[in-house]
Order: structure tokens, then C-alpha cells, then sequence
């Protein structure tokens, strides 16, 4: 089993990069939160190499579940269209790039050029992790906080947020394997998920309230 | 049983209650202020490890394990405890005159619970984790449905989310140490990474930007719960690093990083609320001179300077209560904290209109007010102790600014609009309740400044507990 996922690093490691990419670049709830589930598992795929599987696969449900609280909210609200403009654009046009798009592409470029290169030094990279598990938690946290940085809307900031915190526990699985730490960081992801959820109800109650007058 | 158990459940316990129960506008917060003041006096006299006679000589334990995390009540935790709750008390009973929303009570509640947990939990370092569960409970209480701006609640999260990962890796550098006790890079390294996770829960800057934030769009009520509640177990986990680990207690380094630390926050904030004409943005910039007083004053590294600090922290509390409770009232009244809005609004409003401004000048320590005995023993502190009079003249600064724009904000008030003059005849028509607190609360502001001994000298004893900070 550590074999197979040994010689998955690679193919992980580009999930990896190309999910929390994706959450920079596109502002779909939808899409985003799909990213988010498959990043949660790629993870967790990840982590198996340094950790019992059965940690891992809790990691991988703590995942889906935060992105079940995520995705119902996005249900509530009509996943952050305000229902005037919604109606007004045609089915065809829901996935949109950004404005912003090659900037933030190339932000993506360069935090990922950043992020790999440092987890490849002796001097950054953390002592104890394996080189695949390193470079993926620099890339997380590193992608996390560029997405922290584009964004005030509360569902893709915490989404974001999210992604710091899967990279931060990647890194943090190896040195605290204790119960208790496992379960306080789990209860931390789900409050993050909840706090992130009410915030998105109030700021899209705002909008609706904006366009209605 | 056990007393960890005790002061963290209860409040955990209460929350579903108070939220069910948060239509009764006057039970509700009767309740929930009772729950924290209870648990404020069982602090301060609960017994642990002895028979206590009234419960049948039954003993409650000071240590609870939970899946190999040990939770300890210690003398520090009990001050802390004391503080926290009895804030909290005051915060909770003021409800009916501020009308924080829905999740102030429930949430706030649990917060408690949670912060207990920070105090409690060993080793110090998973505090960590219970600050954030705490925060984001916060989040509930500041955002405001009626405002619905998440701006400030969105970055207080984050940069509560972005401080814990900091605070949990020195545990493994700590390790790393042990392991190895030669190479001292480690200790190092630890010292680096939980200098930065302080200075993002200290908000200090550039990690301040939630502050006014915050302080503005928030309803007032909750962003003065988050200022002190939420601040006061950070200061304690400090102080309990400091008073606990060699390594980094003893280290002058840290002093003087704090004292850096502190008189950033006092420049800044000086720079930045000289130009506001806004009651809740101001507020924002003076909470980072206070913390900035704090912060100097934990950087003197002696008793003396952490009784100030303590000090600080139980003036910073009452300054804000006023502060909450009368920028609600003047808020609803205006529809916004903005110097024009609020214009002449002091001859309709004189109450809700003295406690704003006397809320922020006792925050900033000016003459007369509670805050005051506090400052000016931190500015004597950094005059004499340290022979180098730039802290104290940034935190002069500091005072001197968030005084000017308090002096705007009184102009503006009194200042009638044109053409519609504020009827006098309406000041004192408030509910007679409403006049009762608004007059202890400034009263004991004023009484407080006049008549520091009757409270500091109890909160300085109290500061025993730390003797062994300084270098």
C-alpha cells in the first residue's frame, strides 16, 4: 500500500497544484467546492505515506464533510448569484473567468515557482518530512494565503482559508499524531467551515438587499 | 469531578439554552450574565484537592485528562478566570440597552467555555487551537444581520486561523531542543515562530488591520466583547510562556521585541486616528495603543510592569462596556458612527453620548478616567526603568491623538444641525433602568480615576503569580 502511494507522489503532487490553482483562479462556488473535495482527498492520499491509513481516511471524511456544510450553505444561497443577476445570465455563462484572469494566473505561477523551490531547500524545508509531503504543504499554504489575498468574499476567502489550514495539518500530521490533537483540529476545520458558511448567508443577504433597494 | 471540567462545560452547556431562550428580552441576559459571574466567584474561592464540607466532604479534583491532554487549574488560570468571566458578566447584562443580535448571548457563552479550555489545557501551546474554535464562534457574534458587513469578521478569522499554526509548531521545535540540547537553533527557531503567532493574536502590526474593521461594523456591544474577552487569555497565554520557559522569559531579546512590538502599535495607532471622524474606527485605533501599553508594558520584564499590564487589561474592560453600550444606542439613533450622522446628537442622548467619549478617553488613559492610574504608572515605568523616554513618547502620542479625535467627536455632537434644533426636554426621558447604568458606568469610570486604591492594589497582589518574568 506505502508502495503504491509512494509512486503516486508525483501524479498527487499535480492534483494538488492544479486544485488549489484552481481555487485561485476561478470564483465558482461550484467549481470551487469541487476543487476543494478533490483537494481534500488528494491530501489525504498524501499523508497516508507518514501517518496510519485509518488517520488519513478520517482526514479525507472531515474533508467531505466540511465541503457538505460548504455546499449546503451554497444551496441556501443560490451558490452566491444573487437571484436578479442569476436570472439574468444565460446557463451557458455560469462558469466565468475572472476579470483579473492572466494576473492572477500568473500569480499562480510564481507562488507555485516560490513555493516549490523553497520546500526544496535544506535550509526552509522542514526536517522529518518526506520531499513530497513538504512541497505540497508549502504549495497549500502558499496558494491559500495568494487566494486570502484576492479575495474578501467570505466563501472563497474560506475556502482559502481551508486550504491553508489542509497544508498547514499535512506538515503538522507528522510531529502531533495524538488523538486529541487530530479530533481539536478537525473541530477546528468544521467551526472555520460554519463561521465561513454564516458569513456568506449575511454577505449574499447583503447583495440581494442592494439590488432589491 | 473536576474543577477544569466544571468551568469549561458550563458555559459550553448554557449556550443551547440562552439561544432557545433568546427571545426573552430581560431573562436572557440575567441568565447569561449569571452563569459567567458564577463561575468569576468560583474562581476566585473554589477549593481543588482538599474535602469541601458543604458537599459532603467530597473533593473536586484541579486536573481533568481528556484522550491524553491534561487540563490544570493553577493560580494564574484563576486570575485569568476571574477577569475573563466577570467581563464577560458585565458584557451580557448590558444586552437589553445595546441589542447585539441574536448569537451575542449563545455564542458569547460558549466562548467562554472555550477560552476556559486555553487557560486550562497543558502543554500551553494547544491553547492555540481553543483561540481559534473561540474565534470562530466570534464570528457569530460580529456579524450584524442588520448591517451585514463581514469585512471585519472575515479578517479577525483569518488572522486568528493564520496565528495557531505558529503557536503549534514551536511544540515540535521544543522537542526537537530536548532531543538535541546542543544545537540551540532550535530554541531559536521556537522563540521566532511563537513571537510571530503573538504577534498576529496581539494584532500587532501589520497584522492590526481587523481592528478598526471591526470596530466599526460590528455592533458595537460585541466588537467591545471581542476586545476584551477575546484579548485577555492571549495576555495570559503570554505571560504564562514567559513566567514558564526559561528559555524564552530570560531572554532580553523578547523584552525588547516587545517593547518594539508595543511602541509600534502605539505609533501607529496615533498616526492613524489623528484623522478619523468616525466613533467606531477611532475605537479601533485606540485598542492598538492600549495593546501597544500593554505590550510595553510586559516588555519592562519586571512585577511591576506586568501589574500594569494586568491593570490595563481590567480598565480596558469597563472603558469599553461604555464605550459598546452608548455607540449602540447613538448607532440606531443615526444609522451610523460618523461625526456628521451623530451631530448634535449629545442634547437628545447625553448619556449614551458621555459614555462613547468617556468609554475612549479612559481607554486611552486620559487624566480623570479609569485608565488613567494604570498609564501613568506604565509612562513612570518607562521613563525610570528603561531611561529611554521613546516608548513613552509614542504612547503619549498615542493618547494625545485619540484624545483630539474624541474632542471632534464631542464638537460634533454638541453641534446642532441647522435649521433642527435637539430638543433637551427628550435627554432624560430614557427608561429609568437605562439612566441607572448609564450613571453607575460613568460613575465608576470617574470614581475609579480619582480613587485608583479602592481597586489596583488587589489586581497588582493578584500579579504575584508571574514573579518569575524578567530577564
Amino acid at each position: 500500500m506505502s508502495d503504491i502511494l509512494l509512486r503516486l507522489t508525483t501524479p498527487i503532487l499535480v492534483g494538488l497544484i492544479l486544485t488549489a490553482s484552481a481555487l485561485v483562479i476561478f470564483n465558482d462556488w461550484r467549481l470551487s467546492m469541487a476543487v476543494l473535495a478533490a483537494q481534500y482527498l488528494l491530501a489525504a492520499a498524501l499523508v497516508a505515506q507518514i501517518v496510519v491509513v485509518q488517520v488519513a481516511v478520517v482526514k479525507a471524511l472531515v474533508g467531505l464533510l466540511v465541503i457538505g456544510i460548504l455546499a449546503y450553505t451554497g444551496r441556501e444561497v443560490n451558490f452566491g448569484r444573487v437571484r436578479g443577476r442569476a436570472q439574468e445570465a444565460a446557463p451557458a455563462s455560469r462558469f466565468q473567468f475572472p476579470t483579473n484572469f492572466p494576473f492572477r494566473l500568473l500569480a499562480v505561477v510564481m507562488f507555485v515557482v516560490a513555493a516549490w523551490y523553497s520546500a526544496s531547500q535544506p535550509r526552509f524545508a522542514l526536517p522529518g518530512l518526506p520531499l513530497g509531503v513538504n512541497i505540497a504543504s508549502y504549495l497549500l499554504i502558499a496558494l491559500g494565503l495568494l487566494n486570502l489575498g484576492l479575495t474578501e468574499e467570505p466563501m472563497n476567502a474560506g475556502m482559502g482559508l481551508l486550504t491553508v489550514l489542509v497544508g498547514f495539518e499535512m506538515l503538522y500530521a507528522v510531529f502531533e499524531q495524538s488523538l486529541a490533537v487530530a479530533a481539536l483540529l478537525a473541530a477546528v476545520e468544521f467551526s472555520v467551515a460554519l463561521a465561513v458558511s454564516y458569513l456568506a448567508l449575511l454577505s449574499y443577504a447583503a447583495s440581494e438587499k442592494e439590488l432589491t433597494g | 469531578m473536576s474543577a477544569p471540567f466544571f468551568f469549561i462545560s458550563l458555559p459550553l452547556l448554557a449556550a443551547p439554552f440562552l439561544y432557545v431562550l433568546r427571545h426573552r428580552r430581560r431573562l436572557a441576559p440575567v441568565l447569561a450574565a449569571s452563569v459567567p459571574a458564577l463561575l468569576a466567584l468560583l474562581a476566585l474561592i473554589l477549593p481543588v484537592n482538599q474535602p469541601i464540607g458543604l458537599l459532603g466532604n467530597v473533593s473536586i479534583s484541579d486536573s481533568l485528562t481528556v484522550l491524553g491532554r491534561v487540563f490544570v487549574i493553577e493560580p494564574a488560570d484563576r486570575l485569568a478566570l476571574t477577569l475573563l468571566f466577570a467581563q464577560a458578566a458585565l458584557l451580557f447584562l448590558a444586552t437589553p440597552l445595546a441589542e447585539p443580535g441574536r448569537f451575542y448571548l449563545p455564542a458569547g457563552t460558549a466562548v467562554l467555555g472555550l477560552l476556559a479550555a486555553a487557560l486550562f489545557v497543558r502543554p500551553f501551546l494547544f491553547a492555540a487551537l481553543f483561540l481559534e474554535l473561540a474565534a470562530a464562534f466570534v464570528v457569530l457574534i460580529l456579524g450584524d444581520e442588520s448591517r451585514p458587513v463581514t469585512r471585519g469578521a472575515l479578517r479577525f478569522l483569518v488572522f486568528m486561523t493564520l496565528g495557531m499554526p505558529f503557536i503549534l509548531l514551536t511544540g515540535w521545535l521544543l522537542d526537537a531542543s530536548a532531543a538535541s540540547p546542543e544545537d540551540t537553533s532550535f530554541v531559536l527557531k521556537a522563540t521566532i515562530l511563537l513571537g510571530i503567532g503573538f504577534v498576529i493574536l496581539f494584532a500587532v502590526v501589520p497584522f492590526h488591520s481587523w481592528l478598526p474593521v471591526v470596530a466599526e461594523h460590528a455592533p458595537p456591544l460585541s466588537a467591545a466583547f471581542v476586545f476584551t474577552v477575546m484579548h485577555l487569555p492571549a495576555m495570559f497565554l503570554l505571560l504564562n510562556f514567559l513566567n514558564t520557559y526559561d528559555w524564552l522569559g530570560q531572554n532580553p531579546a523578547v523584552y525588547q521585541a516587545l517593547t518594539l512590538a508595543g511602541g509600534g502599535m502605539a505609533f501607529v495607532g496615533a498616526v492613524f486616528a489623528f484623522g478619523q471622524r468616525n466613533f467606531g474606527r477611532s475605537v479601533g485605533y485606540a485598542m492598538m495603543v492600549d495593546i501597544g501599553a500593554t505590550l510595553l508594558a510586559v516588555g519592562l520584564g519586571t512585577p511591576a510592569g506586568v501589574e500594569v499590564a494586568l491593570v490595563t487589561l481590567v480598565m480596558r474592560g469597563l472603558a469599553l462596556l461604555m464605550w459598546g453600550v452608548g455607540l449602540s444606542q447613538l448607532r440606531r439613533a443615526a444609522g451610523s458612527d460618523d461625526f456628521d450622522s451623530l451631530r448634535g446628537l449629545a442634547r437628545r442622548y447625553p448619556l449614551p453620548a458621555a459614555a462613547v467619549v468617556l468609554g475612549m478617553l479612559s481607554l486611552v488613559g486620559v487624566p480623570v478616567t479609569a485608565g488613567f492610574p494604570g498609564r501613568w504608572a506604565l509612562l513612570n515605568l518607562l521613563t525610570h526603568t528603561q531611561r529611554d523616554p521613546r516608548a513613552a513618547l509614542l504612547l503619549l502620542l498615542g493618547m494625545a491623538s485619540v484624545t483630539f479625535v474624541c474632542v471632534r467627536g464631542l464638537a460634533a455632537l454638541f453641534t446642532p444641525r441647522e435649521g433642527e434644533p435637539e430638543p433637551w426636554a427628550e435627554a432624560f426621558s430614557a427608561h429609568r433602568a437605562s439612566i441607572v447604568v448609564y450613571g453607575a458606568g460613568l460613575a465608576t469610570l470617574l470614581v475609579l480615576g480619582a480613587f485608583p486604591q479602592w481597586l489596583l492594589p488587589t489586581i497588582a497582589r493578584a500579579a504575584f503569580v508571574f514573579a518569575r518574568i524578567g530577564p
